[in-house]
């Protein structure tokens, strides 16, 4: 069962010794487990979100921020009840089709990403259509102590280790963060990315396959 | 997310000892360096005139990723190499745009070889430097914020905690997948 922003808070503080929230602001030390939150569904792709893309006709390029709904980073695309294979990097589109961005075709055959920002569809359907994307997603804001967390219980403990290790930077506990950032690097190193893609990851499309 | 948020983050995490202005500075040249780094992309249009070869980037083009006609892409080309190629009057060719490169010592403008026959809308991916970067960016750039501030001559000059700001800074850029580029050669 996910648990409340303050139970956590609670135990934080006293790793900090801040009981009594003198040091820090309970909205402060929230803002802090919000962010770590965030930042663990970035690396672990634990918490996902499906969001229906609607293409428009002849166009290639999507922003991620605008066009989807709370996304961090895409990992995979469905099109036609199909998953699209994933080009790796954004550059060997040049490579196999100097056209690429012009280029417009009755069914995507691969996407890729260019930067943070930027989705492509390859090629442009010539028709408006839609997509669903899946994306690790900025989990639901902890607005209230009552909040519950999003991330799956095994991963809440570096959440609280992250903001420990960020609350004792803040205090100058010089020595214990160097500890802390320890433990939670440690614990990340156990965490694998869980794989949404299911569509082949390619280098680039074979000639035949275009 | 806003600027702002982010430099409130630093101020927080600082107790207030950073200065504003140097913190607002650092921040840009951060942005500058996730933005150079391909991290930070966009996609313009460019309205290109029949005759005209030189043009202007997008607003906060860090650096030009690509530059397509409605053709396909228009290749880069070094100034030194066009001039091997096609000879020093090749800025007076005219015909459809198969080449840019950069022109002047600035790389926001850059010329059409040849110089365009036919109006037309190119488009131009670049990087670009933005002061709403993704929420999940601001912890990171915080920290590195931090990091430059500590460790200048100031009045606040703490090296150990700079130090620390930025192992913490490049383990955050890590857990959203970016290899902090500068960590290996600043960091002890």
């Amino acid at each position: 069962m996910a648990t409340a922003a303050s139970t956590l808070i609670t135990a934080i503080r006293r790793r900090v010794r801040d009981e009594n929230a003198t040091a820090h602001t309970q909205a402060f030390v929230r803002d802090l487990l919000d962010r770590s939150q965030v930042a663990i569904n970035t690396t672990t792709r634990s918490v996902v979100s499906d969001t229906t893309l609607n293409t428009t006709a002849g166009q290639a390029i999507y922003h991620v921020e605008t066009d989807l709904t709370a996304a961090i980073t895409p990992e995979r695309v469905l099109w036609n009840s199909q998953v699209i294979d994933q080009i790796e990097d954004w550059r060997e589109l040049a490579r196999m089709d100097r056209s690429w961005l012009v280029r417009r075709g009755d069914e995507i055959r691969a996407w890729t990403l260019i930067g943070h920002n930027l989705l492509v569809l390859y090629p442009a359907l010539r028709v408006a259509d839609t997509v669903t994307v899946r994306s690790s997603k900025v989990t639901a804001a902890l607005s209230a102590d009552a909040t519950l967390l999003e991330l799956p219980e095994e991963l809440e403990t570096l959440a609280m280790d992250l903001v420990t290790t960020l609350l004792l930077l803040r205090q100058r506990d010089l020595d214990m963060v160097e500890e802390w950032a320890g433990k939670a690097a440690e614990k990340m190193q156990m965490w694998k990315p869980v794989d949404w893609k299911g569509g082949a990851l390619k280098k680039g499309l074979t000639p035949s396959s275009r | 997310m806003s600027k702002t948020t982010t430099l409130t983050l630093v101020s927080d995490m600082g107790l207030s000892d950073t200065t504003s202005t140097e913190a607002d500075r650092l921040y840009d040249d951060i942005v500058r360096e996730l933005g150079a780094m391909g991290i930070l992309t966009e996609n313009g249009t460019k309205a290109v005139t029949a005759g005209t070869a030189t043009y202007t980037a997008p607003t906060n083009t860090i650096r030009v990723l690509e530059i397509h006609g409605g053709y396909g892409i228009i290749d880069q080309m070094d100034y030194a190499i066009l001039t091997n190629l096609l000879g020093p009057r090749f800025h007076q060719r005219i015909g459809r745009s198969e080449m840019w490169c950069h022109e002047h010592e600035t790389i926001k403008d850059f010329r059409l070889v040849p110089s365009p026959n036919e109006s037309d809308t190119f488009t131009v991916l670049i990087t670009q430097y933005q002061t709403n970067v993704p929420s999940w960016l601001e912890m990171p750039i915080a920290l590195e914020v931090l990091h430059r501030e500590y460790l200048r001559e100031s009045n606040h000059q703490d090296v150990d905690f700079a130090m620390l700001c930025r192992k913490l800074s490049t383990m955050w850029f890590s857990m959203v997948g970016i290899t902090w580029h500068q960590a290996k050669s600043k960091a002890k």
